[in-house]
């Protein structure tokens, strides 16, 4: 019987697998910034059902999330060359192929961002609304301080699982010939007959990332999850809530 | 109006989805370069995981027997054209050249008319891909051909030849063996069979020598092939005439003068230039 | 290149018929995930000694973990070891019999387990202590205060998201091809690999998977909305 897994490979195998790690890294931070940002404008276009524009924006997320990746990625690498070929004349095929990584999978993260930001405002109870209008805050206002950090603190979970989920995700650049984190694993078995111990060493890695990609979150989390380190008394009604919170704005 | 409302949504869905992905490709070209003296780059879609023809070592340099093939005509035609590779997945690799990113794709492609009717197949063979039928003696006969497979459960991995011959074989013949499809890696194959999860899989002789030698596997194959044919290379179905003669006729050539024997026997452990 | 429409028909024609596989592992696998889920996010919420960090360190492995790296272990695990415990338990199911379908559930499972988690626990923390002490200070028991106020304002919550991760374990399960399950984007290559059109494949396996996207939309909408109407009313 032969042996499957040799913890010797892991250890060959970890730093050819470091070595391509930015590439991963970049995917996942380009497609986290492009899917928060778009992601935010979609969700925000959808609750406010601004016309027309939150009808193709209910499209495009239905066809993200109801369609894999596989086909975005394809979509993107060889249908947006076309496209601009057709509209500017450039021809950009040739480009490196990361950028179409980048515009595939930053689009798929802002579909699924926007369905998180989106599902966290719904869940902020209509009252709230009520009052901010009551206390005379504009909407830009009662985004920014009431709905914005609620909103924060309820997606943060989600958010972190969808980042770090990411990290795994971006495995399509192989398809392509992009060698990613996932990718190398797969040549490395490939080359070597051995496909466990690359994805044991890309799990390792993983692991460490999500570890500290948790932190940050959890970071993050701690300070918007002010309401609930308050007195009980201060939580006695939403409008001592606006106050306190008021009150740290201007200590700011 | 609502009780039509899904109706329409699915249609709008089938439309839209059919527009994205034809559209691009409805107005696809060549994208070959040429630069100032007239040597001309020409993109080969390859594959980047298919061990021993096209897949990147350890240090991540792309090699195999189907890279050291194009690597040999590129070396015959260096007055005309320079090669690059573009490795991807077997599925990708055909999109690449279909779609003009590429003009020439080498990933061990076997003909039938299907095929012809969207390709245009090289003229010279690459690899012979006849087909045993690989067993573990241990866990019950060395089966000879498909008749004494009958009833048995046979592994193939999904989109490869061996699957495509195997539904072949089982359209003229609907109960012959039991086709069980999967994307095992090879460590799952020799499993599937050891354990008796599966009684048998088809591959060509270098499949059973990678392994009885890589995994220690202990397999045997039948005598004779059950399926015989061979790869060549593809290109687009309206490619340049004078790129294809010339990889043709370079092609006859490192065949002719036995390159095409020594990588072989050196990628894949014996000569499988078809004759 | 020619595109051919009647390989997107094709292939949805041959591909629609694994669609019942599909479905039974993502929805199994929703299923087990949801409870465990649910379960290890409540001990994490009131803090159950040794359970919550065991939890926490296992929660933040698994993420790090490729679902392939788990589907290829328990393979390999399970045609190595399965008969030796499956004598030593004296049950008469041997590997060759076993049906591979279920280490694709499990393998999703774990993917939704995760998933379930960090999603009741965001739920669970848009509640409050407040709360907590408010239900404890009108002598409500724990499960009492679990059923009447943690789950009725988690699950409303919770149900878009749960749709994304229903969505997500429905393209996941296109996985189970390493484990020897034809599902449907399996079945969609199989369709294509005697004509070479991987291409329509995929474009007509993306039709099938965008209408039963819609149609978990449609229903998760329709629950969502049912479920907050009470917020909406509170404000009247």
């Amino acid at each position: 019987m032969p042996s499957f897994f040799q913890w010797s490979l892991v250890w060959d195998y970890l730093p050819r697998l470091i070595a391509v790690l930015p590439v991963t890294l970049a995917i996942v931070g380009v497609a986290t910034i492009v899917g928060l940002i778009l992601g935010v404008f979609i969700a925000f276009l959808r609750v406010e059902k601004v016309p027309v524009l939150s009808q193709i924006a209910a499209v495009f997320v239905s066809f993200i999330r109801g369609t894999p990746i596989l086909v975005q990625l394809y979509i993107v690498y060889y249908g947006v060359p076309m496209v601009v070929q057709a509209v500017s004349g450039a021809d950009i095929s040739s480009w490196n192929k990361i950028i179409f990584l980048y515009i595939a999978y930053g689009l798929n993260t802002a579909a699924f961002q926007s369905e998180t930001i989106r599902s966290a405002i719904l869940s902020i109870p209509a009252n709230q609304i009520d009052a901010s209008i009551a206390c005379g805050l504009t909407k830009p206002q009662m985004y920014m301080k009431v709905i914005l950090p609620q909103v924060v603190r309820i997606a943060m979970p989600a958010f972190g699982t969808t980042t770090i989920g990411l990290l795994q995700d971006t495995s399509l650049a192989f398809t392509i010939g992009v060698v990613d984190v996932v990718g190398k694993a797969k040549a490395l078995g490939a080359a070597n007959f051995h496909t466990m111990e690359g994805y044991v060493g890309a799990a390792f890695l993983f692991i460490i990332l999500s570890f500290v990609l948790e932190r940050v979150f959890a970071a993050i989390e701690h300070r918007m999850s002010f309401d609930t380190r308050m007195a009980p008394a201060a939580r006695k009604s939403f409008f001592t809530h606006l106050l306190w919170f008021g009150a740290q704005q201007q200590k700011a | 109006m609502k009780t039509h409302k899904p109706r329409i949504t699915l249609l709008a869905l089938a439309a839209a989805t059919a527009l994205l992905v034809a559209g691009p490709l409805a107005a696809c070209g060549s994208s070959s370069s040429s630069n100032d003296d007239g040597v001309k780059t020409i993109t080969v879609a390859t594959g980047n995981d298919g061990n021993p023809f096209c897949y990147m070592d350890t240090n991540g340099k792309l090699t195999g027997y189907d890279v050291a093939i194009m690597n040999a005509v590129g070396d015959k035609l260096k007055q005309y054209y320079k090669f690059t590779f573009m490795p991807s997945d077997f599925p990708t690799s055909l999109t690449n050249l279909a779609s003009g990113k590429a003009q020439i794709a080498a990933y061990e492609y076997e003909v039938n008319d299907q095929r012809k009717a969207k390709f245009t197949y090289g003229t010279v063979g690459t690899t012979k891909w006849d087909t045993l039928i690989i067993s573990d003696p241990k866990n019950g006969p060395v089966y000879q051909s498909f008749d004494e497979l009958k009833g048995k459960k046979v592994y193939a991995t999904t989109a490869t030849n061996q699957a495509a011959m195997a539904e072949t074989y089982l359209k003229s013949h609907p109960d012959a063996f039991k086709l069980v499809y999967g994307t095992y890696t090879n460590e799952q194959t020799v499993q599937a069979i050891a354990s008796g999860a599966v009684d048998a899989t088809l591959a060509p002789q270098y499949n059973l020598d990678l392994f009885n030698s890589q995994l220690k596997a202990g397999f045997k194959g039948s005598d004779g092939p059950v399926h015989k044919s061979a790869a060549y290379l593809l290109f687009q179905k309206n490619a340049d005439k004078t790129l294809m003669d010339r990889v043709n006729k370079a092609m006859q050539e490192i065949k002719d003068d036995g390159t095409m024997k020594k990588l072989s026997v050196q990628y894949l452990g014996a000569d499988y230039v078809p004759e | 290149m020619g595109f051919s429409v009647q390989a997107v028909v094709a292939s949805i024609a041959y591909a629609i018929r694994y669609l019942g596989t599909t479905l039974f592992i993502s929805v199994f696998a929703l299923v087990i995930g949801v409870i465990i889920g649910f379960v290890a996010a409540l001990a994490r919420f009131y803090g159950v000694p040794l359970l919550s960090q065991v939890l926490q360190v296992l929660i933040t492995l698994l993420k790090g973990v490729p679902i392939v790296l788990i589907l290829l272990a328990m393979y390999l695990l399970a045609s190595t070891q399965f008969d030796i415990w499956a004598k030593a338990l004296h049950i008469s199911l041997r590997f060759k019999d076993f049906n591979t379908i279920w280490l694709a559930v499990i393998g999703l499972s774990i993917m939704a387990f995760v998933n379930a988690s960090e999603i009741f626990r965001g739920a669970f923390a848009s509640i409050g202590v407040g709360q907590l002490d408010a239900a404890k200070s009108i002598g409500m028991t724990n499960w009492q205060t679990i059923r009447r106020v943690l789950l009725p304002q988690a699950i409303p919550v919770s149900i878009p998201v749960f749709g994304n991760l229903l969505i997500n374990l429905i393209k996941a399960s296109a996985l189970a091809s390493m484990v020897g399950v034809v599902d449907i984007f399996s079945a969609a290559t199989i369709s294509a690999q005697q004509t070479y059109t991987f291409l329509e494949a995929y474009a007509g396996v993306a039709l099938i998977y965008w209408a039963v996207v819609v149609c978990i939309e449609k229903g998760s909408g329709l629950i969502e909305h049912r479920m907050t109407r009470h917020l909406g009313r509170a404000a009247q």
